[in-house]
């Protein structure tokens, strides 16, 4: 194990390039060494480097909450895993994008159970009108609104154009946020029905996630292309399991979707929350100028081959 | 199944290590019955009559000078230009020569003096390497797989090694790591079908007592592998050579001999044409010889006591006494001589 003083004092990744996963280790060193919650906050927050997108205070502190919270008498009480289905996940990954049939954009655009438009920018309207009810409530907006929570109708209405949007219907109303300190319009405690979970690799080459996602036997309902390199794969949890509360969400798609199979696979676990906030198709995303765009829907969770 | 099962089954299955092919049996049609063991067969094809057969392994050894490598190699180009050697016939074929021990400048002058010696043109099949590079390791079975490969590339019937020792580079000739040198030689044999023969040393001192195949240097395993060993003896500064079986599975070989020819280029001390020619000779020491004789003392002298038969062919014979008494047991035992009980329970010697 590393010296904890040695590892603590080490600089920090830049944000948007691992420094959140740092983040957690560092104040995990903190809470080892004993420091201060306090000290340790305003020492990570000195160091936090600049980087392409912004840490608010939250961050740093729901980190240190953590950290101060899982060291029980000065050790760490880890909780447990589930065992994964594989040993080897890449050699699983790997096999199952070798079985794909489809390679590319053009023939997942194809295969889509619903027509797909030819112009990315009225995604949005489609997207919110096959993924959401008439009566849901749904955020729409950057990574720093809260409470742009709105009915399914009136986003359509309005020609919403927003980057992100949380995968499940919200309450609209404020409900405790996860770290138990204040209260939060779009967290976990605010979803009411779930619906949608995401999923995301982070470390697959673009046509390596068309081909998985077009081999894998999963309820699909969307692959939303991020304008980056990701998808965003949106997929149908009541064909996965019964889940009507955050606890049957943990047990069933935390712990067993997530955890035994897809963590395996390489796919990103910070997904695993339902008030996950996806890409919303139909944006124009300035960062590398293309559109985040609808690349596979259907209105029923079903595989895609 | 669920959408859950489902998933769970497809990574599950795609994470599991490849399903092995069922286990071919590499044996599979290699074991015989008597069925086959009564098919009709062709007859031993030998190589150099009475000496070499096809699929054979056999040593040729020597001490230092006795013109062992020489000898092999006049063998070596009448076979490869179907030239009778020493009065036994051949059977032309091309023939492959593995130098570790001359170098090539040594081989190059050899095997043109032998070739010219027979008259033998440079279209003769003979083919020979020299100190090669990787060096071959008889101990590597991906060698001797690849010498098999260059034996079957050239159609070569008849191999010469020289020597056994340099073909083992690191095992230690007197243990048993010569058991799978021996052995993968051995395959060598059977895959090409080609006569594979080692040059080797010998001992360097045997008493008179001994059997002759303990002349051979190295473990007990060297000899046993072997189809035919012939010792090849010369007294010094003689051109000629005597060559003996000290062991053989197949034909016995009787005592043989060679006067070494040779020509110096004018001027130079290289050779320019060498050769042997069969010389007749008196076979004094072979179990045929000793059988022989014995057969004629008894003849003559009926009655003789054990020890007085060995008096007897001791002045006659070259043999150890150890080798004469076992020719005279294996006698009796075959019918030809026969027992008879003499005063104070001596045994005495008559012909059957």
């Amino acid at each position: 194990m590393a010296d904890p003083a040695i590892a603590y004092a080490g600089p920090l990744l830049p944000p948007g390039s691992g420094y959140h996963t740092d983040l957690m280790r560092k104040a995990n060193f903190a809470a080892i060494l004993g420091m201060e919650p306090g000290e340790a906050f305003t020492d990570l927050r000195q160091r936090t480097p600049q980087g392409t997108r912004r840490v608010s205070d939250r961050e740093i502190r729901d980190a240190l909450r953590k950290a101060y919270s899982d060291l029980g008498g000065g050790t760490f009480v880890p909780r447990s895993r589930p065992k994964p289905v594989i040993r080897d996940g890449k050699q699983a990954l790997r096999q199952i994008i070798e079985e794909a049939v489809i390679h590319d954009e053009v023939d997942l655009w194809e295969a889509s159970p619903i027509r797909l438009m030819d112009e990315p920018k009225y995604d949005a309207e489609l997207f919110l009108d096959v993924m959401f009810r008439p009566e849901d409530l749904v955020f729409v907006g950057t990574t720093y609104d809260t409470d742009t929570i709105r009915g399914r109708d009136a986003w359509i209405e309005s020609g919403c154009d927003a980057p992100h949007i949380v995968v499940n219907p919200l309450s609209g109303g404020l409900a405790p946020n996860k770290a138990g300190d204040g209260q939060t319009h779009r967290g976990d405690n605010n979803v009411v029905a779930f619906r949608h979970c995401l999923v995301e690799f982070d470390n697959l080459s673009h046509e390596d996630q068309i081909r998985f996602w077009s081999a894998v036997h999963l309820p699909i309902k969307a692959l939303v292309c991020t304008g980056g390199k990701s998808i965003h794969a949106w997929i149908d949890v009541p064909k996965l399991a019964s889940v009507t509360t955050l606890e049957e969400w943990d047990a069933h798609i935390r712990r067993v979707f997530y955890d035994r199979t897809l963590r395996p696979l390489g796919a990103d676990g910070a997904c695993s929350n339902p008030s996950r906030l996806s890409r919303l198709p139909g944006h124009h995303r300035e960062k590398t100028g293309k559109y985040q765009k609808i690349l596979w829907l259907s209105p029923e969770g079903r595989p895609i081959t | 199944m669920s959408y859950m099962q489902a998933f769970e089954q497809q990574v599950f299955e795609a994470g599991a290590p490849p399903e092995q092919e069922p286990m071919s049996d590499p044996w599979e049609g290699q074991i015989f019955s008597l069925r086959d063991a009564f098919k009709p067969r062709d007859p031993l094809l030998f190589i150099i009559n009475g000496l070499w057969p096809a699929g054979s392994l056999s040593i040729v050894y020597g001490a230092p000078g006795t013109l062992k490598s020489m000898i092999l190699g006049h063998a070596a180009v009448c076979v490869a230009a179907g030239v009778s050697f020493l009065g036994r016939e051949v059977r032309q074929s091309p023939v492959l020569w593995i130098d570790l021990d001359n170098g090539k400048r040594r081989s190059h002058e050899r095997f043109e003096a032998l070739a010219r010696g027979i008259g033998a043109d440079e279209g003769v099949p003979f083919y020979y390497m020299s100190m090669p590079t990787p060096w071959l390791n008889a101990g590597n079975p991906s060698d001797i797989k690849l010498l098999a490969e260059r034996i079957r590339e050239r159609g070569a019937k008849l191999v010469i090694i020289d020597n056994l020792g340099l073909v083992s580079p690191g095992a230690d000739e007197n243990s048993d790591q010569m058991i799978q040198i021996m052995a993968n030689l051995r395959l060598l044999a059977e895959e090409t079908g080609a006569a594979i023969i080692l040059i080797h040393h010998q001992r360097k001192s045997s008493g008179n007592n001994t059997r002759a195949g303990e002349a051979l240097r190295g473990h007990s395993s060297i000899e046993g592998a072997l189809d035919l060993a012939l010792l090849v003896e010369r007294e010094e500064g003689s051109p000629a050579v005597q060559i003996r079986s000290t062991k053989t599975r197949d034909v016995d070989v009787p005592l043989f001999a060679a006067e070494f020819l040779y020509e110096h280029r004018p001027g130079t001390d290289e050779l320019w044409a060498v050769g042997f020619q069969k010389v007749e000779i008196q076979d004094d020491s072979s179990p045929a010889a000793i059988e022989k004789a014995l057969l004629g003392i008894v003849e003559d002298h009926p009655r003789l006591t054990q020890k007085e038969v060995l008096n007897f062919a001791k002045s006659e014979l070259q043999g150890g006494v150890n080798l004469i008494r076992n020719v005279l047991k294996k006698m009796v035992k075959n019918k030809q001589l026969k027992t008879e009980a003499g005063l104070r329970g001596a045994i005495l010697y008559v012909v059957n």
